[in-house]
């Protein structure tokens, strides 16, 4: 049984392109997804990919335009303000720029304490510093720093601090945006080791987003990769990244930077860079920059259509055997 | 020192004097400022009468001083009123957005077509003179001010990632907005009703200079000056100076005060 | 052995702030050859960014140049004149920044800005400036370049932005190009783009670069020399296969391993502890807190560089073996 179940979620919103004209941005397109109990799922693009528009409307941050979103066998698009607001607690959003993400006038043991009020998790001051403090140690966070103010802490610490309210929540699912893309490299290391091992002590499962294939990978043992709003690929981490199947996963992996200066990855350098997403054609938004593309690609909508066990691809090139191995 | 600091601090002490002269002005001044004395009039600066004498041999002096009281009466109660009533329709604007946002937003646009002062001349004129309709005549014609300020505050702060974590972690609407947006937006906010309180004491002191505000023989530093300008022609230049000066003095100093409230308000200095 | 293009000796820059001098270069020593590509390492706040702005001396006050030299194709910037160096910028050295977008002017269009920087340096107009303009977007690769030329930068995307930032830079034939996170704002795909037009135009031109970045990959796909920074100084500098093979400096190896990688679990806490204060830095070694080698030594005796090889060099006391 899975904790969360997306079906063919989508968010339009409508953009101004003249006094009176309105045109729609598919920032989602039919995105479809499952997560189970303590499982990482790794959400993979560049911008404009619609990977944090995705997460938000999971969590009911944004409304999405379409679809559903099953949680703990509850329907969440459907409720309202009253209802939505108890079964917010048990999905939590870990945002990207740590500093923006807490409240400047409001010292960071409040920010994490809120929580615990508004749901009752905790009665009494006294019972709520305890936690506050439980949550520090958790965190790795010095109780000392509860009484200070986001600015007065490192971005590594911040981030700490947004994780510390997330599980004040006694969540069930959160989702990591970007969580270390702000962050120098020794801190993501320590952030990203931290992350796991709340994992494993608290059963959490997590929707992990970011642009670094390295860090995904070293996250999560499944991951979907967007392009332009749709989901083009998905399957195991290990899998999709040592054979990937569709264009831009190949285009995507080509990209990360080498491990060493005598590596020597194999390469799809793609020219261009991602369209907008108000001009669309029907097909695959990969097909203007994708050098297997034909006329099909562009006309006929492209469903993820399974090509392995757990792993499906975007693509009907793929699928038929069309395209040439990889690595070549 | 800094020189910005040099220049907030300055403000600040020239507005603090301001304001305990006007607290104190009836223990300082050394005269009734309604006192007439027919025989002693238009009489130079000297010891007795330190800013002089007016056209009916009332002390300037104490007059200036309990002007202060009024000006800034009339300055702290226009900005209040402009703020908490112009803030509180930009707050509803930026908040809830559509048509309501539309809607105010247009009425704002109606009240700011006018020039300020004419406005404020055509209130004022409408309403009658006298104090209490002085201070309706200048809140309004500041509302506009105050009501985009926190309208466009709110629209910032609304999507900034704190406030989406505010709702994420389950606040309700009216804690996102009174514990979280709020105290984010109102730091410009005060800063320009600082500033904007020069520019009331301004036009108070017009309003009565052409006899639309208090009248004479109110102790009110536009009215004085109202009162001095002919004088000035004739060479007696006190009568309409010391009044000029004390509003320089008061909108200067709160000028000052207000360019270094918006750092000294900054969280990040603590 | 001819001498490097650029050459910075013992650099040393200081910041006034109102709580005391902080030193944010501490004797930064760096060459770049002609037509070489090296790569300036390191974390937020080990003063790379400044080290690039001192060398172009666009350093604003409360932050100098306290002490050292930069010298240029044989010539003595630090000492030089402003109107001097004016002609040094984009004649003898460029650089491009971060974030491209904010870095173009917002009120005039790419082939405006570009017109202007003609006009001064080379005295182009007219016709002969649209010609030089349209080839320079054809040396960056740029797409449909009258429509470029013709565009504002909000009108374009970041990865054609940072191509038009590198059309300014290169408009008037400097000898070095600096970098200064160039590609950390892009999105990956187009990092790898920009990474391999800088390589053709090094190879074409016989562009020096110095790249400044804190990401190893960059460093890695792109340069042939390294310099690691670490809280103002450099802590090693070596050629980049036998860097990432054989890190000397406690600093780097513990680096390197933090990097996440494909199929690796990333470690614990690589590098414990924080970068120091400028204005507090610890005595002697500046990293011996944070490091798992330190000894006594190292709180006393500030390490001078070492030379183990030809080209390497490490400011260590216990370095790696």
């Amino acid at each position: 049984m899975s904790l969360l179940a997306v079906a063919a979620l989508s968010k339009t919103y409508p953009v101004a392109t003249g006094v009176f004209a309105r045109r729609p941005l598919v920032a989602v397109d039919r995105a479809s997804l499952q997560l189970r109990e303590g499982e990482t799922l790794g959400l993979v693009g560049e911008s404009g990919s619609g990977k944090s528009t995705l997460a938000r409307c999971i969590l009911q941050l944004e409304r999405p335009s379409g679809g559903t979103v099953t949680f703990g066998g509850r329907e969440l698009t459907t409720l309202a303000g009253r209802e939505l607001r108890p079964m917010r607690r048990l999905l939590q959003m870990v945002f990207q720029d740590p500093a923006a993400s807490l409240n400047p006038r409001l010292r960071v043991g409040y920010t994490v304490a809120e929580p615990l009020r508004l749901h009752g998790l905790r009665a009494g001051p006294a019972a709520v510093r305890a936690r506050v403090d439980e949550l520090f140690g958790w965190v790795g966070l010095p109780p000392r720093h509860v009484d200070r103010y986001p600015h007065q802490l490192s971005g590594g610490q911040q981030q700490r601090v947004a994780i510390a309210r997330a599980l004040a929540c006694e969540p069930r699912l959160v989702a990591l945006d970007e969580p270390t893309s702000a962050l120098d490299v020794s801190v993501q290391a320590a952030l990203l080791a931290l992350l796991r091992d709340l994992q494993a002590r608290l059963g959490l499962a997590y929707l992990f987003i970011s642009h670094d294939l390295a860090v995904v990978s070293a996250m999560a043992r499944r991951v979907m990769v967007m392009y332009l709003g749709q989901v083009v690929e998905e399957g195991p981490t290990g899998e999709l990244l040592a054979r990937p199947r569709h264009p831009y996963t190949r285009a995507l992996v080509s990209a990360v930077p080498r491990d060493t200066p005598w590596a020597e990855p194999a390469r799809l350098v793609v020219t261009g860079e991602p369209g907008s997403a108000l001009a669309r054609p029907p097909g695959c938004r990969f097909a203007p920059r994708c050098p297997w593309a034909v006329a099909r690609c562009r006309d006929e909508p492209q469903p993820l259509r399974p090509i392995d066990p757990g792993h499906a691809v975007a693509c009907w090139r793929a699928v038929a055997g069309e395209l040439p191995a990889w690595p070549a | 020192m800094r020189t910005a600091d040099a220049a907030t601090s300055a403000g600040l002490a020239m507005t603090l004097v301001l304001v305990l002269v006007a607290l104190l002005a009836p223990w300082l001044a050394p005269y009734d400022p309604y006192a007439t004395d027919p025989g002693r009039a238009l009489r130079p600066p000297s010891a007795a009468h330190p800013f002089g004498t007016g056209v009916f041999g009332e002390d300037l002096f104490s007059r200036v001083l309990w002007g202060a009281r009024l000006d800034l009466l009339i300055a702290a109660g226009a900005v209040g009123i402009a703020l908490v009533l112009g803030g509180a329709l930009g707050a509803v604007a930026g908040f809830a957005g559509g048509l309501a946002d539309e809607a105010l937003m247009r009425a704002m646009d109606v009240l700011q077509a006018f020039p300020n002062f004419i406005l404020a001349l055509g209130i004022a004129a409408a309403l009658g003179p006298s104090l209490p309709n002085l201070v309706v005549a200048i809140a309004l014609t500041n509302v506009p001010v105050y009501a985009r300020l926190m309208r466009s505050q709110v629209l910032t702060q609304r999507v900034a990632p704190y406030a989406l974590a505010a709702v994420g972690v389950g606040n309700p609407m009216v804690r996102v907005l009174f514990v979280h947006l709020l105290p984010n937006t109102w730091s410009p906010i005060l800063v320009q009703a600082t500033l904007q309180s020069g520019w009331a004491i301004l036009q108070a002191a017009g309003l009565s200079f052409i006899g639309l505000g208090v009248r004479v023989p109110t102790p009110e530093w536009g009215v004085m000056i109202g009162m001095g300008v002919q004088q000035v022609t004739a060479g007696q230049w006190w009568v309409a100076f010391f009044p000029g000066l004390a509003i320089m003095w008061a909108v200067i100093g709160l000028n000052l005060l207000g360019d270094g409230l918006q750092d000294w308000l900054d969280p990040k200095r603590r | 052995m001819t001498t490097p293009l650029l050459q910075v000796r013992a650099l040393t820059v200081e910041f006034g702030t109102p709580r005391g001098v902080a030193r944010v270069l501490t004797g930064v020593d760096l060459d770049v050859d002609r037509g070489e590509v090296v790569g300036l390492v390191g974390e937020s706040g080990c003063g790379k960014s400044v080290t690039a702005l001192a060398i172009l001396r666009l350093l604003r006050p409360p932050g100098r140049i306290t002490g050292g030299s930069v010298a240029f194709d044989g010539r003595e910037l630090t000492t030089l004149p402003e109107s001097e160096m004016r002609r040094v910028r984009g004649r003898g050295i460029a650089m491009i920044f971060q974030a491209p977008r904010e870095s173009l002017n917002p009120v005039l269009s790419v082939g405006a800005q570009l017109g202007l920087l003609l006009a001064r340096h080379d005295g182009l107009g007219g016709r002969a400036a649209t010609r030089r303009a349209l080839q320079l977007c054809e040396m960056v690769e740029l797409p449909d370049p009258e429509r470029v030329l013709r565009a504002y930068p909000h009108e374009l995307s970041g990865g054609m932005c940072q191509r038009a930032m590198i059309a300014l830079a290169l408009a008037c034939r400097p000898a070095l190009l600096v970098a200064d996170e160039a590609t950390t704002a892009l999105d990956v795909t187009v990092q790898l783009q920009i990474l391999l037009l800088l390589r053709r135009l090094r190879d074409s031109l016989g562009l020096a670069l110095l790249l400044i970045t804190h990401n190893l990959g960059v460093v890695a796909e792109a340069c042939r020399r390294v310099a690691v920074m670490y809280a103002g100084e450099i802590v090693e500098t070596a050629p980049a296969d036998e860097l990432f093979a054989a890190p000397r400096h406690p600093y780097t190896r513990r680096l390197l391993a933090a990097r996440p990688r494909i199929g690796a679990a990333p470690a614990g806490d690589p590098i414990p502890g924080s970068v120091p204060d400028p204005l507090n830095r610890p005595t002697g070694c500046a990293f011996h807190p944070r490091c798992h080698r330190a000894q006594s030594r190292c709180a006393e005796q500030h390490p001078e560089p070492a030379v183990p090889s030809a080209g390497r060099a490490v400011r260590c006391h216990y370095p790696e073996p």
